[in-house]
């Protein structure tokens, strides 16, 4: 088994919205990639020297471009950004909101088998391209959408208001210690964001108080008994991150120190919620 | 610093009451709304409440009358006056805060222009040590960038605590500008809009308004075209921005700051803009209720349909942008031949000599004017531009096939091209929008 290192990587900007932009996948992922060489010092040249070596392979994750973007085989389009990609192996890994982390597990086994010396994994999504309404139906596909989610609107909210229903009956916590604590996380997630030049509400006004006002005009419930502050709000953005092995560490890092991936993994529930 | 009492006068104006509502929101602090009548403070705390999306700081909006300005200025921490860009007005109400301040209280303008100096001056001692210019843009909530202007009687060590206060608590991008006519965003945002009205005039044969606007449009690096951001601001606001500058300062940019006839006309016509349902654009109903956008023609004093300028460079400028690709955009527009691409090129290049030199006289530092420019009008930082035009040999060589930019750049220090700004955390890859 060999070593796996995070050489590092770049995000995004959160808050931008690409749609108004009207900018479109192939902008987001050029962009994220100059960004992401930046940080790291690798350049195209690098992944083509790789490329002809058959020691570099492409993770895209990605949850639902089809319907999003109206954009497949996302695997394919990093040759958009440059031929350095030609022949490279690369293809798109779906597992709902997990879709990066199950292309970083399928990098990390490359790497691990001794296949490849860089991984090249890339997260993206472009949700603002629709509608409240649309958005949260095209969500509504990563449960069982033909029983759960099919005609509701807002399907995922309501789905997690059902599993707030279920945590609130199976915990003697109470329901209004729930509550507040749901409203602490959100306050405490919207400080936090604000330390991060790259968050989506990073400008944006929540505090304890505004998070336990819910069902009013600012904060309207939309599952059940949870409120817009207790939801996350989809966004577009993108994520590159190298992972490279012991060889490439060695030929081409200069860094004494460098994280090392020593495990991980994931395990699926069952989609239909009411049968868990 | 905490501040726990905050009196805004002038909360019923657009800016006032969103800007109470950011104070409440951000400064955790009760905000005392005082306008002309109880209805109009009601009304603006309801305003706040929605420009920021929290109903939770409704408890701290305390809606008031001047009747109570006496109790609420005087037990205030804070007074910021937000009345109309009037002077007169602006002194009366100056006198008033004097008279029912406090010792220890921060006084604050949020005046876009006029003289910080002379409403300080109305203040005693103490008063003007602690008064300052407070420019936030509009809609304060979304545009974070603020304008901070001490006085010679600046006290510095309060000075700087606010400063911070504001930056750090109230979450604005803060710059420290000098106590000039417009300060600094408004000064090259508005003398590059007042050109481009310029230049709509001499072009108003050949569209005029729109067709400007169709050369400098959101491709260019802006959220709006220049035009219809007069418009959206108010042609009457953009008239009195210029006249004022010009008559304080007749030496800067003295040509383009001259406003052109037909905008005087459409301001004495009421016809001031988006607010006023008709300016430089207008919507009109047709028989059948569906709505129509119409521009105002120059040349025949009238309102016609949009037209569709063929612009090829813009629609390969538009291309290149939706692939993220900017520098080859920006290429497309220097190597462009058109008589078009040569005026896009024109206001762009006049838009870094402007910024630079306002930024040089203003605030002392270009990297100012683009904190100034992309938070306060979501228009690309002009140092980036000057970058993606190849600094000083990049204009140099526009200087050598066009006339007007040569002649523009007389006198200016084109070391400065060359200047790299002080590092910002600002990408500009956002405000180029890919569309027309």
């Amino acid at each position: 088994m060999q070593k796996v290192y995070v050489l590092g990587g770049q995000q995004s900007d959160f808050e931008r919205n690409f749609s108004k932009e009207k900018k479109g996948i192939v902008a987001i992922l050029r962009e994220t990639f100059d960004d992401a060489f930046l940080a790291t010092g690798l350049d195209y040249g690098i992944i083509g020297k790789l490329a002809k070596e058959n020691r570099v392979t492409a993770f895209v994750g990605n949850f639902d471009a089809e319907q999003y973007c109206g954009q497949g085989h996302l695997g394919s389009f990093l040759t958009e950004l440059d031929p350095a990609f030609y022949g490279v192996p690369s293809a798109r890994y779906e597992a709902a909101c997990a879709s990066s982390s199950v292309a970083i597990d399928a990098a990390i086994s490359k790497i691990r088998l001794g296949d490849i010396d860089l991984a090249v994994v890339v997260g993206v999504e472009l949700m603002k391209t629709v509608d409240s309404s649309i958005c949260g139906d095209y969500l509504g596909t990563a449960a069982y959408y033909q029983k759960e989610a099919r005609g509701k609107e807002y399907p995922f909210p309501k789905l997690f208001g059902k599993l707030a229903d279920a945590s609130i009956d199976r915990y003697p916590i109470g329901e209004e210690r729930y509550m507040n604590a749901l409203a602490r996380i959100s306050d405490k997630n919207y400080r936090n964001a604000k330390a991060n030049p790259l968050a989506q509400t990073r400008k944006w006004f929540m505090n304890y108080e505004q998070a336990s006002h819910r069902g009013t005009p600012t904060n309207s419930l939309v599952g059940g008994r949870l409120a817009i502050s207790d939801c996350s709000q989809v966004t577009d953005g993108a994520v590159v991150l190298f992972l490279v092995s012991e060889k490439f560490k060695q030929l081409y890092i200069n860094k004494e120190i460098i994280p090392e991936i020593n495990g991980g993994g994931y395990g699926l529930l069952r989609s239909c919620l009411r049968t868990r | 610093m905490k501040i726990n009492n905050i009196c805004v006068l002038g909360a019923n104006g657009t800016i006032g009451s969103q800007i109470a509502g950011l104070l409440a929101a951000f400064c955790d602090a009760k905000v005392y709304l005082v306008s002309r009548t109880m209805e109009k403070s009601i009304k603006a705390k309801e305003l706040a409440v929605k420009s920021v999306r929290a109903d939770a700081i409704a408890p701290l909006l305390i809606p008031k009358t001047y009747q109570d300005a006496e109790e609420c200025i005087g037990s205030s921490d804070w007074v910021f006056e937000s009345v109309p860009e009037d002077l007169a007005i602006k002194e009366e109400t100056h006198r008033m805060i004097a008279r029912y301040r406090k010792p220890g209280t921060l006084v604050s303008t949020g005046t876009s222009g006029l003289s910080i100096g002379t409403l300080a001056s109305l203040y005693d001692d103490e008063g003007r040590s602690l008064f300052f210019g407070t420019h936030f843009f509009n809609p304060p909530y979304s545009l974070p960038f603020l304008e901070f202007v001490e006085t010679r009687w600046s006290d510095k060590s309060v000075a700087d605590g606010l400063f911070s206060y504001l930056e750090n608590t109230v979450l604005r991008k803060a710059i420290h500008v000098k106590d000039r006519a417009a300060f600094l965003g408004n000064r090259i945002g508005f003398i590059f809009m007042n050109e481009v009205a310029q230049f709509a005039d001499l072009y108003k044969d050949r569209g005029g308004i729109d067709y400007m606007d169709a050369i400098l449009g959101p491709f260019t690096g802006r959220a709006m075209a220049p035009l219809a951001t007069v418009d959206f601001v108010g042609i009457d606001t953009h008239k009195s921005i210029m006249e004022h500058l010009h008559a304080c300062e007749p030496d800067f940019f003295s040509t383009e700051c001259i406003v052109p006839d037909y905008v005087s006309r459409l301001v004495e016509d009421g016809r001031v803009g988006k607010k006023a349902g008709a300016g430089f654009f207008k919507q009109e109903y047709d028989g059948t209720g569906r709505r129509r956008s119409l521009v105002y023609d120059i040349a025949s004093d009238s309102y016609r349909p949009y037209k569709a300028y063929a612009l090829p460079f813009a629609d390969r400028m538009v291309s290149l942008l939706s692939d993220g690709l900017y520098q080859k955009a920006i290429d497309v527009l220097l190597g462009d031949d058109s008589e078009e691409a040569g005026i896009c090129r024109y206001f762009l290049v006049k838009y870094i000599i402007c910024s630079y030199r306002s930024a040089k006289e203003v605030s002392g530092n270009i990297a100012d004017a683009d904190i100034a420019m992309s938070y306060g009008f979501n228009w690309v930082p002009p140092s980036s531009l000057c970058m993606l035009f190849g600094r000083r040999k990049g204009i140099e060589r526009l200087m050598g096939n066009d006339d007007r930019i040569r002649e523009s750049l007389k006198g200016f220090d084109m070391d400065l091209l060359d200047e790299k700004p002080g590092m910002t955390d600002i990408d500009y890859r956002r405000y180029f929008k890919a569309s027309r």
